[in-house]
């Protein structure tokens, strides 16, 4: 399902099966991918007059490092996550989604850094390490663990 | 496609090299004996037919062929004949020079077809006059020919005074048919022209009489057929066609049809004119058959019969002066002058959506008859930068007025934007509100390079401090899909846009087409039915643009503005389905009620 948004209320509303599932409760959320995907719905004959959903600043290379994109849902808009016991991961952008999001079961996960980069080379992790990572922490924190 | 190709459909009735012998039509023989063998006064071929008319009687020569000729419908057929002392024949209404056919040379009729006041006499010595037999003849001796079947075929005449000298009367070759020019193909550098057909028709050999070099253009009679079995490109400029006095023909002899949907016609600079409109039986007319891509730039119509065109055509900067009817079938017409057209609506549409693509055009009244008629449906349309002059100066039904909203029974509204205001007549059951003094708001949108985007989707709404309404609080209540708005003084009318926001019910925001039902109050019809009416602090702004822009990056709406309105707005373009993602431009200004208002937005990427 796509994600909707109730103008009336001004409440983003992002269905499960929207969200990449890594398995064990968690799930992923391509941030970049969700602010295309609203931007497309602000471009439509019933988006469009009212005023745009968030700001977007696309990946910087600077000296070699790639400064990540920066996503900005602007008030008064929300962000409702379907309700459910699932955590989710933010990925793919800085962004304040946790701060937007309506509070519900839903666990939201931000992995926002001051000074995070964009990996290209070297030793950073890749993507399927870091989701690796990410489900090896989540399990431990169910088990106590963490 | 293929280098152009000219050719015909006439068929030898009397061809160069029949040398049999001539007889003189029981009446019409007090001219010489015929020289069937003339060959010093060939114009076709090596061989023609001559006379000696020593004489101020009737002569005549006359081919008897041993089988008949049967002519289709719609067939003429065509004579080249002539007098060398054209000075001398007698009118075309005592019958100077005819054209005769027959049974025997007793059973014969024969046509007025010139005389020394009908071109080329008295200058010239030779004519090719078409005749349909279906007209009745002026002349007859026994029992004429019925019918279109005929064993013989001739020319006649008669002088003022005796001409003693050589012989003077002269035929050439007979031919029948549709008198059709068939043209096909074209290509870059050789593209089909009329000099083209010309040089097919003017070689020795053929003679054609169709599409023939004169002085200062071309002289056309017939049926020109572009694209006849193939596409054609038929481009060409600055060149002028006479149309041929043509006195004996059906209304719909001389015949521009333009065939084949992959076919291109450009003209520019091209003129038509009919050399004699109060005598010819045949103006000239151009229509349409396939949707091709016909450009015709900067011409004259001068004189013509009627103009069929279909929208893939477009028409800038020409003149069509005192023409027939012009059914546009959704053409384009821009800056064109409509002059004293001598049909009872000048331009017939067929519908008011078609209507508005006539633009910058300036109408001039005969004294009777419409400037435009608008068929169809009736529906709200603008009218753009038209002038009307010499109409009937106000609305009524007197036959005159310049507009004739002849749609099926309804109302709509008549927006004129520039230009001057037409006097409008109202089919019965049909109400036409003129809204005068409108203006246009547009937006272009480009990105950084400057390229215009298409499909950019454009916002614009009032802003506060002008005639229209800005935030204004309203109250909602629904009806199935219908919203009743409450709203003090809108000052809105049928068919504006307003966006509503802030209605506690999804269904009720958006951008929305409204009905109009009194000063304070309109409805409109949402998407789907929300079972309740909306609560909450309910906003309602005019809308000035809501669309998308078109293929040359465009949105232009046109509406009177009592006073200068502000505005404010954004242009979009993010689409998953239609990448690049831009991000939003801002628009702002003011729409000046009387020179209205134009913006571009330039649109930078998201990526």
């Amino acid at each position: 399902m796509a994600i909707t948004i109730n103008w009336a209320t001004k409440v983003i509303n992002i269905p499960q099966d929207y969200l990449t599932d890594l398995g064990g409760g968690v799930y992923e959320l391509d941030v970049n991918t969700f602010r295309l995907d609203l931007r497309d719905i602000e471009d439509n004959e019933d988006g469009i007059p009212f005023q745009y959903t968030h700001t977007h600043n696309t990946e910087v290379t600077l000296g070699g490092l790639t400064l990540s994109r920066v996503v900005e849902i602007i008030a008064p808009y929300t962000i409702t996550f379907e309700d459910g016991q699932y955590a989710v991961n933010l990925v793919g952008a800085n962004n304040n989604i946790a701060d937007r999001t309506n509070v519900n079961q839903v666990s939201v996960r931000s992995s926002n850094s001051a000074g995070m980069v964009t990996v290209n080379s070297g030793s950073g992790l890749t993507a399927e390490q870091h989701a690796q990572l990410m489900k090896t922490l989540t399990v431990a924190k169910f088990l106590g663990l963490k | 496609m293929a280098a152009p190709s000219y050719t015909t459909d006439l068929v030898d009735w009397i061809a160069d090299a029949d040398t049999a012998a001539w007889g003189e039509l029981t009446g019409a023989i007090a001219g010489g004996a015929p020289d069937e063998v003339d060959t010093e006064s060939a114009l076709q071929g090596t061989n023609a037919v001559s006379q000696a008319t020593n004489t101020t009687s009737l002569f005549s020569m006359c081919r008897i062929l041993a089988g008949s000729v049967t002519l289709a419908t719609n067939n003429v057929f065509l004579v080249w004949h002539g007098h060398g002392v054209a000075t001398s024949l007698l009118s075309y209404a005592s019958g100077g020079l005819r054209i005769a056919v027959a049974t025997t040379l007793a059973d014969w009729k024969a046509w007025a077809v010139g005389g020394n006041d009908v071109p080329p006499f008295p200058y010239g010595k030779w004519v090719n006059n078409p005749v349909d037999p279906t007209i009745a003849g002026e002349y007859t001796n026994g029992t004429p020919p019925a019918a279109l079947t005929f064993f013989g075929v001739g020319s006649m005449g008669q002088l003022g005074a005796a001409i003693a000298k050589g012989q003077p009367h002269v035929v050439d070759i007979i031919r029948y048919g549709r008198a059709e020019a068939r043209i096909n193909g074209g290509e870059t550098d050789n593209f089909a022209v009329f000099s083209g057909f010309a040089a097919a028709n003017d070689a020795t050999s053929t003679r054609w009489g169709l599409i023939q070099a004169t002085d200062g253009g071309y002289l056309w009679k017939g049926l020109m057929t572009l694209g006849y079995t193939s596409a054609v490109d038929f481009r060409d400029s600055n060149k002028t066609i006479f149309i041929q006095d043509t006195r004996k023909v059906y209304s719909s002899f001389n015949k521009v049809e333009i065939r084949q949907a992959s076919s291109r016609v450009d003209w520019t600079g091209i003129t038509f004119t009919c050399l004699s409109p109060s005598t010819t039986a045949s103006k000239g007319a151009l229509e349409m058959i396939d949707a091709a891509d016909v450009n015709i730039e900067s011409c004259n119509f001068i004189d013509m019969d009627t103009f069929i065109f279909l929208s893939t055509a477009t028409i800038n900067g020409s003149v069509f002066r005192r023409t027939g009817q012009i059914t546009t079938g959704g053409a384009t017409l821009t800056g064109c002058t409509i002059d004293r057209n001598t049909a009872l609506s000048a331009v017939l549409v067929s519908s008011p959506a078609n209507a508005a693509l006539i633009s910058g055009c300036a109408f001039t009244s005969d004294g009777t008859g419409h400037g435009l008629e608008i068929t169809g449906d009736p529906d709200n349309m603008t009218l753009t930068d038209n002038t009307w002059t010499g109409y009937a100066a106000t609305d009524g039904s007197t036959g005159n007025e310049a507009v004739y909203v002849n749609t099926t029974a309804g109302s709509m509204n008549l927006t004129i934007s520039g230009g001057t205001i037409p006097s409008v007549r109202a089919a019965a059951g049909v109400t036409v509100t003129v809204i005068a003094g409108a203006v246009s708001a547009s937006v272009n949108v480009k990105d950084l390079d400057g390229a215009n985007i298409e499909a950019a989707r454009v916002f614009v709404k009032a802003a506060t401090g002008g005639p229209f309404p800005f935030d204004v609080t309203v109250t909602i209540v629904n009806s199935g899909t219908t919203a009743t708005v409450t709203h003090t003084t809108h000052a809105m009318a049928t068919n504006d846009k307003v966006a509503i926001s802030g209605a506690s019910l999804d269904a009720n925001n958006g951008i929305f087409i409204i009905t109009k039902i009194d000063a304070n109050s309109y409805s409109y019809t949402m998407g789907s039915s929300p079972g309740s009416s909306p609560t909450g602090t309910i906003k309602s702004n005019f809308v000035v643009l809501s669309g998308l822009t078109d293929s040359s990056g465009n949105i232009t709406m046109s509406r009177v503005f009592p006073s200068d309105q502000p505005i404010t707005g954004w242009a979009r373009k993010a689409s998953v389905d239609d990448p690049p993602f831009y991000k939003q431009s801002a628009i702002s200004g003011s729409v000046d009620s009387g020179t209205g208002f134009s913006a571009t937005a330039l649109l930078t990427l998201d990526d």
